[in-house]
């Protein structure tokens, strides 16, 4: 929790400079590397009753007032959130939680195949998998080559 | 007189005259304003304990919060985009306010929600974790299919604010009788579906509610007005099941909390809100089920021919037949069907924290695999029926037992009350099949010496026997219990008595779809009439499920000091909220009882 409220700190704190750069890494510059998500039930014990506060700054109401709440960094926190169901889901080729992040992105839908599709074939060739390496693939994919079907970041 | 006081006497003279226009005494009264007001009728209180949202803070009354509201909406039209609930409302009531200004934190709000409908979730319980063992509700707004997903639909959740490192005692001590305060929160639905369906391993039940396009956009703005105040929290009965249906009243008027007991549950809310008619149609439109990770797991398991499901076992101890003709061999379908559920068994096992770094490493070898096949599921989550039924077909959850019993040396009737949820031969529509959740559990016998004992006091009696569904993988069959309570030590002893705390683990085994046996080691902690005592023992037993109607447990016990005891129970359901139990206890002695049950709340 301390790390989580760390790394909110950080994303509050960051968000000016990153602004000005306009080239926001959400893993560095937000501070979501640096989040922690329940993984297992004891965690889920306690951070379900985190969860259920709107403590965080996933809140809506909340984070429309920060600067780090780009689609990017959005799509940044999908990914650190759910990476588990994700992964499964990319290496499947489809699914609700992979839709969702394009979504997320701002990747129009009928665009979310080919980006699935582009992504696979990446993450499949990465020796060690890891949810920032997701992310990044996502990023260098849209930027060379779905740019028209997805919103700037 | 100044300027100023003329000003201020002129101001509330007019607001008299309007006030007076529109009786304010009984608007006031009037329910759908109290509604607003989050009014306690009962204990006339207000449940909401933070500065901004009553303007009469301090000596709060529906009167004068009313008319202090009209007094500041109109001084200030600003605060309308705070309260767009009371607008609404107040102007729908004939009270004339200034036009309500842009308000364009709400209006930002509001369109990031862009809501079609609205759906109370049930999450079903958790035995994990003491705080959700009755499950869990929150409300969902469901946005117009323009993502094509509902995992970025926005929910509103309801819970309590929990200090980092509170300790155990604190937590139960301050959740019971307060000392927490709560709110809601308003998160994107993901972060709810990701945490109870694949951390939890909860299922899912979204209940669509049938209102108006208007009716909707008020439930919008009045939970607007409720986020970021703040509530006290009481788990037994001012808890999220308790709060979120107070907001749908708001909306609908019908009352869903309202009840002969002084506790609230989840699935009470649902019987209530499942039976309930609005506007001359079923207030429910239609219910909709999430599998979680687990479900999803076993009935992808389930779909696998036998040869499958034995090579699922195969592959999951020795991963180097990937490399085999077994596996070789398969169609492109069946190895796609192979590896989603040994890729789901596995992420199972990471979620329980069970052999990590094997199944990590197993996880991705398999998902290796899988990028070597075409994209596609074989198993859409989305067509996965639910082998279990919705919340609100469970029985009621309180009992009331009558009956009575006969032994060596006595005879006796006996009464019983149990606060809450339901025993291992309740039938298990809506809940964790062979498990046991009871809460305050007293029975009482008036003999025919003319005396009146406390057979049993249970505080808590939990257990949970989670046997395996997928025979070919090492997937459950812990089992693993906790009583705390007061019982007889000796069953040919009357006046024998043990308090205290019983625990135990062991193996479980499912023999037929709807039976298990199984081993436990246990060891109690208490005291007797005499001595504070620690004894271990075991306990054998078998648990059966035979039909709708019938079921029995069977079980010997001992503690390795007195001789072992047999019990026996069945269970004879007479119809939804009856039954009839047959109990047998033999030690040196025999006892027989025949007991009534009747469920209700």
């Amino acid at each position: 929790m301390i790390k989580r409220f760390l790394a909110i700190a950080v994303l509050g704190t960051v968000t000016s400079q990153s602004a000005q750069a306009n080239q926001v890494n959400p893993w560095q510059d937000c501070g979501i590397g640096a989040m922690v998500f329940p993984n297992n039930g004891a965690a889920a014990a306690v951070s379900n009753i985190i969860w259920d506060l709107g403590t965080t700054a996933i809140s809506t109401k909340i984070s429309s007032a920060e600067d780090c709440s780009g689609t990017n960094v959005k799509t940044a926190m999908f990914i650190k959130q759910t990476y588990p169901s994700l992964e499964q889901e990319i290496a499947q080729g489809e699914g609700e939680y992979i839709s969702a992040m394009l979504s997320v992105r701002g990747c129009d839908i009928a665009s979310h195949s080919q980006i699935v599709a582009a992504v696979r074939g990446d993450f499949a060739q990465q020796a060690t998998r890891t949810a920032e390496g997701l992310y990044n693939l996502v990023e260098q994919n849209i930027a060379t080559d779905f740019t028209r079907q997805c919103s700037a970041s | 007189m100044n300027f100023t006081h003329l000003f201020t006497a002129i101001f509330f003279l007019l607001l008299s005259i309007t006030t007076k226009a529109y009786d304010l005494d009984a608007l006031s009264h009037h329910e759908q304003w109290l509604r607003l007001l989050h009014y306690n009728t009962e204990s006339d209180t207000f449940y909401i304990k933070s500065d901004g949202f009553y303007f009469s803070a301090g000596d709060v009354s529906a009167r004068r919060e009313l008319s202090l509201t009209i007094h500041n909406l109109s001084r200030n039209p600003n605060l309308q985009c705070k309260f767009p609930a009371r607008t609404r409302w107040l102007k729908s009531q004939g009270i004339k306010l200034p036009k309500k200004p842009i308000c364009n934190k709400f209006e930002t709000w509001k369109k990031a929600e862009s809501v079609d409908s609205v759906s109370l979730v049930f999450a079903s319980g958790y035995m994990s974790n003491p705080a959700s063992l009755y499950g869990h509700m929150l409300l969902k707004f469901n946005k117009s299919n323009t993502y094509g997903t509902h995992l970025l639909d926005h929910s509103i959740n309801y819970g309590a604010l929990v200090p980092e490192q509170e300790n155990g005692v604190s937590y139960i001590v301050k959740g019971i009788f307060g000392g927490y305060s709560a709110g809601f929160s308003d998160q994107l639905f993901y972060t709810h579906h990701h945490n109870y369906a694949s951390t939890e391993l909860r299922d899912l039940w979204e209940y669509e509610l049938s209102l108006s396009e208007s009716e909707t956009k008020f439930l919008l703005e009045h939970v607007w007005e409720l986020i970021e105040q703040r509530f006290d929290y009481y788990f037994i009965d001012e808890n999220c099941a308790y709060h979120i249906a107070k907001v749908i009243e708001v909306v609908t008027g019908k009352t869903l909390t309202h009840n002969l007991t002084p506790w609230v549950i989840p699935s009470t809310i649902f019987k209530k809100l499942s039976s309930a008619r609005y506007q001359n149609h079923p207030l429910v439109r239609e219910i909709k089920y999430t599998p979680s990770k687990s479900s999803e797991f076993h009935r992808s398991y389930t779909l696998l021919s036998e040869p499958l499901k034995e090579l699922v076992g195969q592959l999951y101890t020795q991963p180097a037949l990937f490399e085999d003709d077994k596996y070789e061999l398969l169609t492109i379908e069946q190895k796609k069907h192979v590896l989603e559920t040994l890729m789901s068994f596995v992420q199972l096992k990471i979620t329980e924290q069970e052999g990590i770094e094997f199944h990590q490493s197993l996880k991705k070898k398999l998902i290796n695999y899988r990028f070597k096949l075409p994209i596609g599921l074989t198993t859409p989550s989305n067509s996965i029926k639910p082998n279990v039924s919705a919340p609100h077909t469970a029985q009621n959850a309180s009992k009331l037992s009558a009956g009575v019993l006969s032994s060596h040396d006595i005879n006796a009737a006996t009464l019983g009350f149990r606060l809450t949820y339901f025993d291992a031969l309740n039938p298990d529509t809506a809940r964790v099949k062979f498990s046991n959740l009871e809460m305050i559990d007293i029975e009482l016998e008036v003999n025919n010496k003319s005396q009146l004992k406390v057979r049993k006091l249970d505080i808590i009696d939990l257990e949970s026997f989670n046997p395996s569904y997928a025979e070919t993988l090492p997937d459950g069959n812990w089992a693993w219990q906790l009583n705390v309570g007061f019982q007889r030590s000796y069953l040919d002893c009357h006046s024998c008595y043990f308090g205290g705390l019983s625990t135990g683990g062991g193996y479980s085994k499912r023999v037929k779809t709807s039976s298990i046996i199984y081993a436990l080691a246990n060891v109690e902690i208490g005291k007797n009439e005499h001595n504070w005592r620690v004894i271990p023992g075991i306990e054998l037993g078998i648990l059966s499920r035979v039909s709708d109607k019938l079921a029995f447990r069977s079980s010997v016990k001992s503690d390795f000091n007195s001789d072992p005891i047999l019990n026996f129970e069945a269970s004879f359901q007479l119809n939804d909220n009856n039954d009839l139990r047959l109990i047998f206890k033999q030690q040196n002695h025999n006892e027989v009882q025949l007991v009534f049950n009747y469920y209700w709340g």
